[in-house]
């Protein structure tokens, strides 16, 4: 059973998380081009979002069936999986609370631009964040120091 | 629609659980639906959440266990109905 667990696990990472990564780091520079009055760039910053939006909630499965892959396996109190856990809520706190409603912000585009432009530099700085913090848990969940089964 | 088939995911894993809890109670089956059944609670917490906010009164309905993610869909789409 835990290898089911673990095939859902890193199967909804990879289709979930990737995309968010990938497109949360497009989102500030295409919004800067938008502000620029570049012509396509505007039409694409929507659909950025929404793939955000989308496999943000999609990314759910990704915790959820980490923690029963991890008491399935009876490594649910290692430091690597308490460290993952805590790291992994707080991609989820920058994720839901700052990279989603700066996107949601610009996308609106109200107020001067100036603010706007300041905006895109914010928000390039935590979806920064963000990514690091997973590429942090992805390490955590290969090397799992403390373990016995590393590698 | 994203919401009902949340709810829906929600309640019925959780009645398979239960049903599987009461009769045969398979392992196997708890540790898969298990899962499924916290993706589809949580799912519709924040698709409720992102339409209506925090303070509304279908997240509070949302968070309900079992039917929580029904409620917040009637509760959304009765206020849809009102204010169109």
């Amino acid at each position: 059973m835990s290898a089911v667990l673990l095939a859902v696990h890193v199967l909804a990472a990879i289709v979930a998380i990737g995309p968010v990564c990938v497109a949360a780091s497009m989102f500030p520079p295409e919004a800067r081009r938008a502000l620029g009055e570049e012509p396509g760039a505007a039409a694409r910053l929507p659909v950025l979002a929404r793939i955000c939006r989308t496999y943000a909630l999609v990314g759910v499965a990704v915790p959820v069936f980490g923690l029963a892959t991890a008491s399935s396996m009876g490594v649910l109190t290692e430091p690597w999986v308490l460290v993952s856990i805590v790291l992994t809520v707080a991609a989820a706190g920058v994720l839901a609370g700052m990279v989603l409603p700066r996107q949601r912000a610009l996308l609106e585009g109200a107020g001067p631009r100036e603010a706007l432009v300041a905006t895109t530099g914010r928000l390039a700085a935590v979806t920064g964040v963000f990514n690091l913090l997973w590429a942090v848990v992805t390490v955590l969940m290969i090397v799992r120091p403390g373990s016995s089964t590393g590698v | 629609m994203p919401l009902r088939l949340a709810a829906t995911v929600e309640l019925v894993s959780l009645v398979v659980l239960l049903a599987n809890l009461a009769t045969v109670h398979l392992d196997g089956v708890a540790a898969l639906v298990g899962p499924v059944h916290g993706c589809a609670y949580l799912v519709a917490v924040a698709l409720t959440v992102a339409r209506a906010g925090w303070r509304s009164r279908a997240a509070a309905l949302s968070v309900v266990p079992a039917v929580g993610g029904w409620a917040a869909a009637v509760a959304l789409e009765r206020a849809a109905g009102a204010a169109g």
